[in-house]
């Protein structure tokens, strides 16, 4: 075997230590000089008052004092026996997947029909669909009340056509909490979806095509498949939107239907039970955290070769 | 009889052959080396480049020519080894200190900037009078043919123009050095063959000291005064491409340049002090012993250097091989002739004149065996 | 979005196709309901909230804008969401070219960790900081409000740059580099101006999304940002004055987004598309 014969070798020349040194260490200096700013404000206050959070769901409240110095897992244990906190947990994950489930259904359609069909009317599309991302809550809420009243639209509408006596109870109930969710949340689904779908290479579909295969089975076997990811982070978002929602139960829910968000509120602001308070945050946290780390995991071995968005 | 040069050769064939008196040297780079994590991208990295000169590095994809040219600019630091620009040390200078030119792949222009912007941005950069950048702009446009251009954004240029804007970008700061990164491979064939033309002789009219990377052998072969052949990392052979080609010093470059054909073969020695080599498929040549061992090797030959002939040749007088493919390129007709379970390829000029050869027939094989390389092992 | 997209070529007048039309603008009247309801009643001539309103009146405009809560509200809304703008639109930005342009031990720790604020309940981060506010001296207020809203604008501006990132060239960097342009030159004009959609769009975001808070800003204030003045209206009032508010506030964020919208498009125009 010929080997490589070596050019005649050079003196080897002398990296200046001194400056390639600096020159690494500035380097390697530099992203952490960008996120300065980031830090200052992220670091005391979010990730501080997470960690104060955490500290404080192992005190104890205390009737006369603010919150009692301790280590005591009784807030947790009072988040899982009493029936009012279970409620409130019971009720959020149920609106969570119950919105998750509609929103997919109706949005998945929807982001389809955007990408795929609506040429020149897509822009007027993602207009109407960025419209409860920006516009205010207030306004929305101003709105379903307007339409789920017992006397508002809907019912009025479906008294007048005799579909039912008496009119149905949607504002201040847990039925008017989920449209007012579902309409909120309903871009967060269809945006990450319609941004997976159109990722697609065309030129899939035109083999798919090619090879033989109408639309309804191109549609199964290539689109749906390869839009998974962004179904998935769809859901996600809804999921973990709808647990931590805060103004539409404040606003549109009742106390029959307590949920998690404006339970934690009141346990903090209303009675004062700081301890308590932060251990149900905490479950909470937990409970996000959870659910999108076991999906990331479930969706990557389910699909182990599509790229996450 | 056959020259391998194969094994180790003196090294005084390299560096400056054939120049009478030595030339300054613009850039050095001396035992470079630089590794990324556990990746060894260049070692052992050592080059000179004189003033004038164009110096093609030429290797397959990661080969590490990349990183050596980052090096070069600035972008990299080595981890050891050292950089001079005429004989000032800027291993770790920064780029924007180095007065280096650079052309890049898919040019970077800046797309938010016109074209007259484009190109004095350097000059801008250095903050000369405004009188200085009117007229070096006016003097690169001019040389590149840019005139009328100068409004223009990018995105309403064609590729060859954006590419002769980024050569004007590099060239108004009258770089000591100018480095192509595959500078020209984004452009379809025709004009990347008459930009390679272009940029030579004004690379020459200006006497431009130019470093140019490519895994395109033709390119580098075209534009080059001087080839450095890459691989895994190390500079395997440096030379004219003439020597590159003709006198290959690894296996590797032998490979990598030209279209070759590989037999086995098995050298044996005579009684009078020569070797014979057989290979088999029935080819046999005599060569003079001592510069390759006897036992297995290989038979390297150039498919330009193989001809086809309906009777036994002198290398070839056992069973005739039979011509499975051919193919007509415009200039050669290539076959490819199948020999006892090998293919070789040949390669004859259309105009070689001789007999139509077909498909199916039988031909033995010639070549010059003065024109072939022998390779000791397997 | 290719011409041989599977729809379109099918015939447009098949039922089937029709159909989907049907659901698709039902979607979108789903969609649009509340926020078309609240505008229309906003010119209503009653005070009960009926739809569709007897009369048309500008009656609640004028009472809204009499409405001294309403008034001091907003500029508060709106110094608030300016300076949460400007500070996450600075410190977003810086980070998310450190997370582009460089890879560092950390970097993906860094990059969940900015994600965050977007993904956890706003009750939690705001119970955090009630309890941690005394920690730095601080009470509610407007710095308190400022910095806890920008948590959330943080992450914004940092995904909006980044995704803006991704369809930027680095060798621009390298060419502007080599050419003799410093660090800071480079920056200012290469980077800066070629992020500046990206940039904006979160900084709008941003905007938006402080002047619409409510959960931080229960906790943050002592309810005097113009939401939470809302709140309280309807809680005690129902009369339409607020959905006059409301339009406002809906054309403002309309107008808001137009604007970035305009900006990003003139960028289109002269990218270079490799």
């Amino acid at each position: 075997m010929t080997g490589v014969a070596s050019v005649a070798a050079p003196p080897l020349g002398a990296a200046a230590p001194g400056a390639a040194w600096l020159a690494r260490a500035r380097r390697r200096a530099a992203p952490w000089l960008l996120l300065l700013p980031a830090a200052t404000v992220l670091i005391p206050f979010f990730l501080l008052p997470l960690v104060a959070l955490l500290r404080n769901s192992f005190n104890r409240d205390d009737p006369t004092a603010l919150m009692v110095t301790d280590f005591t897992w009784v807030n947790y244990a009072q988040v899982v026996t009493d029936p009012l906190y279970l409620g409130s947990f019971v009720n959020s994950l149920a609106m969570a997947a119950a919105v998750t489930a509609v929103t997919l259904v109706f949005g998945y359609p929807f982001a389809y029909y955007l990408v795929r069909w609506a040429g020149r009317g897509s822009l007027a599309l993602r207009w109407v669909i960025y419209t409860p991302l920006i516009v205010s809550v207030i306004a929305r809420v101003f709105g379903w009340m307007v339409i789920i009243a017992d006397s508002g639209l809907v019912n009025t509408a479906l008294l007048t056509a005799g579909i039912i006596d008496e009119p149905l109870r949607l504002l201040f109930s847990a039925g008017g909490v989920f449209l007012g969710l579902a309409h909120r949340y309903f871009p967060l689904m269809v945006l990450p979806i319609a941004s997976s779908i159109a990722k697609i290479d065309p030129a899939l579909l035109r083999v798919s095509a090619g090879l033989g295969s109408r639309t309804v089975r191109t549609f199964f076997h290539v689109v749906l498949p390869l839009s998974l990811p962004g179904v998935v982070a769809g859901a996600q978002l809804v999921f973990a939107a709808v647990l931590s929602d805060f103004v539409m139960p404040l606003l549109m829910g009742s106390t029959r239907f307590r949920m998690l968000a404006p339970a934690i509120f009141d346990e903090a602001i209303g009675n004062v039970s700081w301890a308590s308070a932060a251990a149900m945050a905490m479950v909470m946290l937990a409970v996000v955290a959870g659910m999108l780390l076991v999906t990331n995991r479930m969706f990557r071995l389910a699909a182990p070769w599509a790229r996450t968005l | 009889m056959t020259d391998p040069r194969i094994a180790a050769t003196a090294l005084a064939a390299e560096e400056g052959n054939g120049s009478a008196r030595p030339r300054p040297v613009d850039l050095e780079l001396l035992d470079v080396s630089k590794s990324f994590g556990r990746v060894q991208a260049v070692t052992g990295g050592s080059l000179v480049v004189h003033r004038g000169e164009t110096l093609a590095l030429l290797g397959p994809s990661g080969c590490g020519k990349t990183t050596l040219l980052n090096i070069i600019a600035g972008f990299e630091y080595p981890d050891t080894g050292e950089v001079r620009l005429r004989g000032r040390p800027i291993t770790t200078v920064a780029p924007n200190h180095r007065d280096i030119g650079l052309v890049l792949q898919h040019y970077a222009l800046f797309p938010h900037l016109t074209v007259r912007r484009n190109i004095d941005y350097g000059l801008r950069a250095r903050r000369l009078p405004a009188a200085t950048i009117a007229e070096r702009v006016g003097e690169v446009v001019g040389l590149l043919k840019l005139d009328g251009l100068d409004d223009r954004y990018p995105a309403q240029l064609s590729g060859g123009q954006r590419q002769r804007v980024a050569v004007a970008r590099a060239l108004a700061i009258r770089p000591v050095v100018l480095l192509l990164d595959e500078a020209l491979s984004a452009l379809d064939k025709n004009l990347r063959e008459q930009m390679q033309v272009e940029l030579s002789l004004l690379l020459r009219r200006l006497e431009i000291t130019t470093v140019l990377v490519t895994h395109d052998q033709r390119e580098a072969f075209a534009m080059g005064d001087r080839i450095a052949v890459m691989e895994a990392g190390r500079i395997v052979q440096t030379g004219t491409p003439a020597e590159v080609y003709a006198r290959p010093r690894t296996r590797f470059v032998l490979e990598f340049l030209g279209s070759t054909n590989c037999l086995a073969a098995e050298a044996r020695a005579t009684a009078d002090g020569w070797l014979e080599v057989w290979t088999g498929q029935g080819l046999r040549l005599r060569q003079r012993a001592g510069s390759v061992a006897a036992g297995r090797a290989r038979l390297y030959v150039r498919a330009e250097d193989v001809r086809l002939s309906p009777a036994p040749t002198p290398v070839h007088d056992a069973s005739p091989g039979r011509v499975g493919l051919v193919t007509f390129l415009g200039a050669v007709r290539r076959y490819v002739v199948l020999l006892g379970g090998e293919q070789v390829i040949a390669e004859v000029p259309v105009h070689a004149g001789g007999d139509e050869v077909s498909v199916d027939d039988l031909v033995y094989l010639d070549f010059d065996p003065e024109r072939s390389y022998l390779v000791a092992g397997e | 979005m290719s011409p041989e997209s599977s729809g379109q070529a099918a015939g447009r007048a098949t039922a089937g196709a029709l159909l989907y039309r049907a659901y698709v603008v039902g979607i979108c009247v789903f969609v649009i309901a509340p926020i078309a309801v609240a505008i229309v009643l906003s010119f209503s001539s009653v005070s009960q909230l009926r739809f569709p309103p007897p009369g048309l009146s500008l009656q609640w405009y004028a009472k809204a804008l009499a409405t001294r809560e309403f008034v001091s509200g907003f500029t508060l809304s709106v110094a608030v969401a300016a300076s949460v703008s400007a500070v996450s639109m600075v410190a977003g930005t810086l980070a998310a070219l450190a997370i582009n342009h460089h890879r560092f031990p950390g970097r993906a720790v860094v990059q969940v960790f900015v994600a965050m604020p977007l993904v956890l309940p706003a009750v939690v981060i705001g119970l955090g900081l009630l309890q941690t506010l005394a920690w730095y001296g601080m009470r509610t207020g407007f710095a308190a409000v400022v910095l806890g809203h920008a948590v959330i604008g943080i992450p914004y501006v940092t995904y909006l740059v980044l995704a803006a990132l991704a369809n930027y060239d680095l060798s621009l960097e390298h060419a502007s580099l080599s050419l003799g342009a410093g660090r800071l030159r480079t920056f200012v004009q290469v980077t800066l101006p070629l992020l500046r959609p990206g940039i904006v769009a979160g900084g709008a975001f941003a905007f938006l999304l402080s002047f619409d808070n409510v959960a931080l800003s229960l906790f943050l204030t002592r309810g005097d940002t113009l939401p939470l003045r809302l709140m309280q209206h309807i809680q005690y009032y129902a009369d339409p004055s607020v959905a006059a508010v409301s339009t406002i506030l809906v054309v403002i964020s309309l107008v808001v987004m137009l604007v970035v919208g305009r900006t990003l498009r003139q960028r289109e125009d002269i990218r270079l598309v490799t």
